[in-house]
């Protein structure tokens, strides 16, 4: 009897489980951005921090899925007055295939005596294979933006001005 | 005989292992009620309060419970909140606040907020995606651009509010 089979067998099934199963992504900016008027811009992640079974735009302005199922996302921001005696609102959003996602928008307001803030927004989305997912942002002045902070101090590390993770929530 | 069967049931145990460790479940939420401030020149690992990891499974934490060790190698989604404020009349300014694994930074995990008199309490949510090792230590430092700027917590509200705490985290392995 090949008994040695069922090892083997086990082995490569809990291999093909995990590649199955797994898709996450985290990426970020080193980049001040300005939004463009009107229709507002894709945000640019010029870093791939950690990536498992995503594509990425030529831009880097979005993902594209592999794995269809349930994801879970965040972005985080950092939205600056980018001169002085600006004050304003930073507006962002999802947008899935590039149209707008319904209950994904923020906003926050930043001010000259405040003019440096973080946002972050967490959301659950169903993903199928070839779908495209970005964050776009709009301002209500063209001085505000997202600002990059190059290593603060010798002790902390870099301020990305936009980071956005990604993984699959079901199994 | 009897050494084939010990073989050949060790050998199903060594292949069942991948299934069984990708499988095992990770995670810890803490919190701290306590106001903090940073030591401004080399900031400083925000505390959360004894006895505060509820619920925690297959994770240590340090004596101060400054930092959290990882007991199940994995990828883990982690989440903090802090409730950073002014802590005196006049005062205005920020807090960085980034993670450190084995006592280094991050990268790319740092966020600066602003605070000032009209604005003197903001949240702030830091969600990030990191792998972690056997043994790996993982806290959150912060620090702040001046005095009387830092982590608050504001307590008895209503009977039918909870306290605002100054700090939560939570680990949750993804992977």
């Amino acid at each position: 009897m090949k008994l040695y089979i069922i090892p083997i067998l086990i082995l490569s099934l809990s291999s093909l489980k995990g590649e199955e199963v797994e898709a996450y992504a985290q990426i970020n900016s080193a980049m001040t951005q300005r939004p463009a008027k009107i229709v507002g811009s894709l945000f640019i992640a010029e870093n791939i921090a950690a990536n498992k079974n995503f594509d990425f735009s030529p831009n880097n302005d979005f993902l594209i899925c592999k794995i269809g199922g349930i994801y879970f996302v965040s972005a985080s921001i950092q939205p600056a007055a980018l001169n002085l005696g600006i004050n304003g609102h930073l507006d962002a959003w999802f947008e899935l295939n590039h149209k707008p996602i319904s209950a994904s928008c923020s906003r926050t307001y930043v001010t000259e005596k405040s003019p440096i803030s973080v946002m972050t927004i967490p959301f659950i989305i169903e993903l199928k294979p070839g779908d495209t997912l970005g964050t776009r942002f709009a301002a209500s002045n063209p001085e505000i933006g997202i600002t990059y902070i190059a290593a603060p101090s010798s002790i902390e590390p870099s301020v990305p001005s936009y980071t956005l993770s990604i993984y699959k929530v079901n199994k | 005989m009897k050494n084939f069967l010990s073989i050949y049931f060790s050998l199903i145990s060594i292949s069942l292992y991948p299934l069984y460790s990708e499988n095992q479940e990770a995670y810890i939420q803490m919190s701290s009620s306590v106001t903090q401030t940073p030591n401004l020149i080399t900031g400083t690992f925000i505390l959360s309060d004894k006895g505060s990891a509820i619920p925690i499974n297959n994770f240590d934490v340090s004596p101060n419970y400054d930092f959290v060790i990882c007991k199940i190698p994995g990828m883990y989604l982690i989440c903090t909140g802090l409730e950073i404020a002014v802590l005196s009349k006049g005062v205005s300014g920020y807090v960085d606040s980034w993670f450190e694994l084995n006592g280094s930074p991050v990268p790319a995990s740092n966020s600066r907020q602003f605070v000032n008199q009209d604005s003197p309490i903001a949240p702030v949510t830091n969600i990030f995606l990191m792998e972690l090792k056997a043994g790996d230590t993982f806290g959150t430092k912060f620090i702040a651009s001046g005095p009387n700027i830092g982590l608050i917590c504001i307590k008895n509200l209503t009977d039918k509010q909870p306290d605002i705490l100054s700090f939560g985290i939570t680990l949750v392995k993804i992977y």
